[in-house]
């Protein structure tokens, strides 16, 4: 992950209504936030995403459970950063229930990942999805 | 909030969204066919939905078209991440299975939609020259490191996850490309069964460079190849 002339980072996107993305981004993540906002979760108060960009398509087809219009939040953390929260038991990745082999797995943050995350994260240039044909 | 528009990376699919439907939720699929099997493969359909689990309608539209409607108890959450992306797959394979081939499904063209978007796919945005791609593609598939959808490097076993390939691992295919090459964000991703290459900034040069890196890569391997607009 990374490229070859930067330092090594878990880069990742969340597809989501823009209206979401906004919150997230003046608040950071926040397990009531998540709560309130999240749709489809199986895990109230976590934050999905995938990594990127092999999961851009994935993410942008789980935001339009959202209401409209739609975006996808790009971020990174520093390589390290998320290995660590993955020891720790605080991120894991996994394939979704029903994904075909060829899906790529989605990462979930659990609460007590927030704190690090938001200290860590450097958000990117969200991506506007195109309209629909 | 400003953001870039992403033209080249994102297939756009008008994925139904559930409504309200009583005590649950209903979601309509509106398929087409160009030369449907007949009237009487529309009850094998319903049989094979049935029996996969869905609780699903079929309404024949006209003889070149249908809407499947699945229907949501309200124990279910039709937005889940199965009900909502993985589970129409399912049922798209049943129709063809039952209907014949789809023509379009939401308007859309059904090569476009999972699960049937063709399998070597090309996605590119990048600024990197056309030739350092061509001489990756040609060594890959000439060393047979192209092995159903995943890259194959000797001795590093972790590479064979699906994920990014950075460009210091394409340097230990062999390529010995250089940062001069290319530029930094550029991304050589496998994605299912496509080789995908992206990066931070597009370039039409580049976007019709690739087009033709599309033909010739197709006459020369007899591989299909898609590129994403």
């Amino acid at each position: 992950m990374g490229t070859v002339l930067g330092p090594p980072v878990f880069r990742f996107c969340h597809g989501t209504s823009r209206m979401k993305a906004a919150l997230v981004l003046k608040h950071g993540l926040d397990q009531e936030l998540a709560k309130t906002h999240q749709c489809g979760s199986t895990r109230p108060g976590s934050f999905h995403v995938f990594a990127a960009p092999a999961g851009l398509q994935l993410a942008y087809e789980f935001a339009q459970r959202h209401e409209p219009p739609h975006l996808i939040l790009r971020g990174e953390l520093p390589l390290g950063v998320f290995t660590d929260l993955i020891k720790l038991g605080a991120v894991v990745e996994e394939r979704i229930i029903g994904s075909d082999a060829s899906d790529p797995p989605q990462v979930v943050f659990f609460p007590p990942a927030y704190l690090v995350f938001n200290k860590s994260v450097r958000w990117l240039d969200p991506f506007i999805p195109p309209r629909k044909k | 909030m400003s953001g870039t528009q992403l033209n080249a990376k994102v297939i756009p699919l008008p994925f139904p969204r559930p409504t309200r439907a009583g005590t649950g939720w209903s979601r309509t699929w509106r398929l087409s066919f160009s030369s449907p099997n007949g009237s009487e493969s529309v009850d094998a359909l319903r049989t094979s939905l049935t029996s996969a689990g869905f609780l699903a309608s079929v309404e024949q539209v006209s003889e070149l078209a249908i809407n499947v409607i699945v229907h949501y108890a309200t124990n279910q959450d039709p937005f889940s991440d199965e009900n909502f992306v993985f589970r129409p797959r399912e049922i798209l394979r049943l129709v063809e299975s039952s209907l014949g081939r789809i023509a379009q499904i939401e308007g859309v063209a059904r090569t476009l939609w999972p699960p049937f978007r063709p399998q070597f796919s090309f996605m590119v945005s990048t600024s990197s020259p056309a030739l350092v791609l061509e001489r990756f593609v040609r060594n890959m598939l000439a060393q047979q490191q192209w092995n159903r959808g995943r890259i194959v490097i000797p001795g590093r076993p972790e590479a064979l996850q699906v994920g990014t390939v950075n460009f210091a691992t394409v340097n230990e295919l062999g390529l010995k490309l250089s940062p001069a090459d290319v530029t930094p964000q550029i991304q050589l991703v496998v994605f299912g069964d496509d080789l995908v290459l992206l990066a931070a900034e597009d370039s039409q040069t580049f976007h019709d460079d690739c087009e033709q890196l599309e033909t010739l890569v197709e006459d020369q391997f007899d591989v299909g190849m898609a590129l994403a607009s």
